[in-house]
């Protein structure tokens, strides 16, 4: 455990999932609280390369071989399971001639406060 | 996008273990049943063409404080065989079948309490709700000493007709006596395990079955050790196997060491990442 902050967190978390107010049914989900924060002192520092995330969905489907991005219709035909959590590794880049650097847009928006990149 | 890191959890273990017995299989039936989904989340991770350039993954099975790990690299033979159909469902179907949003929100409402409760009537409620909880602990805790009371007569009366391991076994859980004072000590875990894997020796079948370790819970990994490490470990009796470390506690020694090794191969990510952004 790398900071106090965190041991009496992951303690008050581990207090919750054995609590019998809280967690009178012995529920796997009161211990996402409990992994939320391994995995937040796993990015630490990394913040802006990881996300975390909960129920991420994981499937595979005969329309993965169609390049079809907009389409927001059901696939009755994806096969798959929610992972209780993921950490995610967006790779970004951009796609459209802008002669500064991602970092470079990143930060300028951020100064400016806009968020129509 | 790439997933470097995947983590399925299980229900914590018991909080009143009848005795060792019970508390050890709390443990390892949650851990292997996440285990178990952890490693078909890894093949259908690995069969999907959204993730074609990511070569590992770490893999987390948890319950509660205790974890195993296992890192999976796009070359295992484990990717070869297919993961059974029941543990894949169909995902994204319709969406909303079987529900009405307006049952769902008159159902909702229903289960709501709207609170026009006085400062008091909020403080009395607190209350109430904490000498009920407190209630349930004790009888909780009475019904364990009976069952426990209940298993420590059945376990004599096992002893004396059984012979050799298993009735070493029994002299373990007996001699563990109750938990101090809701869990077991590693020593005694430990010494348990010993003698059930001498037990169960020789027996196939269960693929997670083989540990680099003998123990129960996993040592501290050496310090040239990376997830590379664990990505190479195979069984060498069937290499379509995952390797899987010991069990691992929160907060300990061991942990903190398996943290840092997998926190070094996500700074090589994020490094690599950021110099290309």
């Amino acid at each position: 455990m790398e900071s106090l902050a965190y041991f009496i967190v992951s303690m008050l978390s581990l207090a919750l999932i054995h609590s019998m107010v809280y967690n009178t049914r012995r529920l796997e989900t009161i211990g996402y609280t409990l992994s939320i924060v391994f995995l937040q002192q796993l990015i630490a520092g990394h913040e802006d390369i990881f996300l975390i995330c909960p129920q991420f969905p994981l499937y595979v489907s005969p329309r993965d071989e169609e390049p079809s991005p907009d389409v927001t219709m059901p696939d009755p035909e994806a096969k798959g399971v929610y992972v209780d959590h993921a950490l995610l590794l967006p790779r970004a880049s951009q796609t459209e001639g802008n002669r500064l650097k991602l970092s470079q847009v990143f930060s300028q928006a951020h100064s400016q406060r806009n968020q129509d990149l | 996008m790439e997933v470097p890191l995947l983590e399925e959890k299980k229900r914590p273990p018991t909080r009143h273990p009848r005795d060792l017995d019970a508390h050890f299989w709390s443990i390892v039936s949650a851990l292997d049943g996440a285990q178990s989904q952890v490693t078909t989340q890894a093949k259908i991770l690995f069969s999907s063409p959204r993730f074609a350039t990511q070569d590992l993954v770490v893999l987390v099975a948890s319950s509660g404080e205790y974890y195993r790990l296992a890192v999976l690299s796009r070359g295992h033979r484990a990717l070869a065989t297919l993961p059974p159909p029941d543990d894949i469902i169909d995902l994204l179907g319709t969406p909303g079948e079987n529900l009405n949003p307006i049952e769902v929100a008159a159902a909702l409402r229903a289960e709501l309490v709207v609170s026009g409760r006085s400062p008091a009537q909020q403080e009395r409620q607190r209350l109430d709700a904490m000498q009920e909880a407190e209630r349930t602990e004790k009888e909780k805790q009475n019904n364990a000493r009976d069952a426990r009371a209940l298993a420590r007569s059945q376990r004599q009366e096992e002893l004396s007709i059984a012979h050799g391991l298993e009735r070493e076994l029994s002299q373990i859980v007996i001699n563990a006596s109750d938990p101090k004072p809701s869990s077991y000590s590693n020593d005694w875990i430990e010494a348990y395990y010993k003698i059930y894997k001498q037990i169960h020796a020789g027996n196939r079948g269960r693929e997670h079955d083989f540990l680099r370790y003998p123990t129960f819970f996993e040592p501290e990994p050496a310090p040239h050790e990376t997830v590379i490490t664990l990505a190479n470990l195979r069984n060498p009796s069937d290499d379509r196997a995952i390797v899987f470390t010991g069990v691992i506690r929160l907060g300990s020694p061991t942990s903190d060491r398996f943290f840092q090794m997998i926190r070094r191969y996500l700074s090589t990510l994020a490094r690599f990442e950021r110099s290309q952004r």
